[in-house]
């Protein structure tokens, strides 16, 4: 009796051992799965934020960085001497706030614009879904990024 | 053995004549809920009253009625604190003690608390039935909300205004105000050149929103150590009034208010650890009276707890989807 007790209590202590393997193991991959996901913030590097604009039938959301030489073309101020206007437009996908209703927020980039004016006025894309743009669309996307009124900063 | 059964009867009847007593003399201790006068209760249209009277009243109101065992103690000491909490949280007998952007932004929290399954409370409704809030009283009560913050962005008012605002701003792109705000935070620009975190729209009231963050809040993003944050990270708010163009976009107008949340584990242990500050309009005045805060972290609380009392970061994404722009 006291033999097959032992017994048994050998095999609940084995029973417990892999529970707890078991367990090590979901616990672990859960872990995995939570290191899946992370939460996006851009690098603006010293350009700053100049304006945003929430485009309501797509859901994106666009922030338009610049440096004060393209501040001040914007605002109509162009400084004379100074060269090498620099312009950055993110558009973001936005997705609605899961803790509060009514509001949504950025989740992911979906395309980075970059408009540079030195002697010459250089354009370029890059698209998370990349489609060819003609001239057309290119001179289109350097007018609006470049003709974005400043949000009033405090 | 009779003397002795009588001795233990006399015990019983003794205790129980002292439970008795205790029970007696414990009825003037505590108070009692008692219902304060109404000032003025929320005027809404007969159906959202409705829905407000019957889910809502009974904690929420100077109208509670209670049933005869919520007046006994002790239960009744429970029932105090709970409907002293509630009305602390939200008054719809006092409703007049709040201005229109207050009282909105109140209806707008109540809509979120329903819908996050919050209010009512689930103890509450499993006596009370009746109180459940159903999908068509939410869908009411939406429509509501939304109908308090309708204003047309597309109205040329607001897009005159934005207009002066702004010819006057790009002379010099100055503004004024430094003030304190009452739990001693003083208003700051070191947001200007912090790395923008979110960008948000809010349909409740047209706002469109930068939030910045600084550099400990922004390696605490990236780490998602936000459950607590890091004691340094500061995020600020930057709100604009919301203009429509003719292409549907939203833009910034008239500047609204810059809102900052200043991590110090310590120094606003009251509130979890946040400091809250907001000021308002060009001149930053600074908002609120002393004791501001509580409303601030109370919805906070409730409603942002997962992401360590803070609302607006970024959603999560999955990492393969992360600066694929920067590794082309």
């Amino acid at each position: 009796m006291l033999k097959n007790n032992w017994t048994s209590i050998k095999i609940n202590i084995m029973k417990s051992k892999i529970l707890f393997l078991l367990l090590g193991i979901l616990i672990v991959s859960c872990n995995v799965n939570n290191e899946k996901t992370a939460r996006e913030v851009y690098t603006a590097n010293r350009l700053k934020a100049i304006t945003t604009a929430y485009n309501k039938k797509a859901a994106t959301m666009e922030i338009l960085y610049g440096n004060d030489v393209a501040l001040n073309n914007l605002i109509g101020r162009p400084d004379t001497k100074a060269n090498g206007a620099i312009y950055k437009l993110i558009t973001w996908k936005q997705h609605p706030d899961p803790n509060w209703h009514y509001v949504n927020g950025n989740e992911e980039v979906l395309s980075v614009e970059t408009v540079t004016i030195t002697n010459i006025t250089n354009y370029n894309v890059e698209e998370q879904q990349p489609h060819a743009k003609t001239n057309t669309e290119v001179n289109d996307r350097i007018s609006y990024i470049t003709g974005l009124r400043p949000a009033v900063m405090p | 053995m009779k003397i002795a059964g009588s001795t233990l009867f006399t015990r019983i009847v003794i205790a129980f004549a002292l439970i008795l007593l205790l029970g007696i003399a414990i009825q003037f201790f505590g108070n009692t809920v008692k219902n304060p006068p109404v000032t003025g209760k929320i005027a809404a249209p007969p159906q959202v009253s409705q829905i407000i009277e019957r889910s809502c009243y009974a904690c929420h109101s100077n109208e509670t009625k209670l049933q005869w065992y919520d007046k006994v103690a002790p239960v009744s000491w429970l029932v105090n604190s709970d409907i002293k909490k509630a009305r602390k949280a939200m008054n719809f007998s006092e409703w007049d003690k709040m201005n229109p952007a207050e009282q909105q932004a109140k209806v707008w929290y109540m809509l979120n608390m329903i819908q996050a399954k919050k209010m009512p409370l689930k103890t509450y409704t499993a006596l009370h039935p009746e109180a459940v809030i159903t999908d068509k009283d939410i869908n009411v009560l939406e429509n509501y909300a939304l109908s308090l913050s309708a204003t047309n962005p597309a109205d040329t008012v607001r897009e005159n205004a934005a207009n002066r605002e702004y010819n006057n701003w790009k002379k010099d792109q100055k503004t004024t105000g430094t003030a304190k705000s009452p739990n001693g935070i003083t208003y700051f620009d070191d947001w200007k050149s912090w790395d923008v975190i979110n960008t948000t729209y809010r349909q409740d009231g047209n706002t469109i929103r930068i939030i910045y963050g600084n550099k400990a809040a922004v390696a605490a993003i990236a780490q998602n150590k936000i459950n607590p944050w890091p004691d340094g990270a500061i995020l600020a708010k930057v709100v604009w009034n919301e203009v429509q163009d003719k292409n549907g976009y939203a833009r910034p107008g008239t500047f609204n208010n810059v809102q900052v949340m200043v991590r110090d584990a310590n120094r606003f242990k009251n509130t979890e650890g946040w400091g809250f500050a907001k000021f308002l309009s060009l001149d930053k005045k600074p908002y609120g009276e002393p004791g501001f805060d509580n409303a601030c972290i109370s919805c906070h609380r409730n409603l942002a707890k997962d992401n360590g009392y803070v609302f607006d970061i970024p959603l999560k994404i999955n990492r393969d989807k992360l600066k694929w722009y920067a590794k082309k």
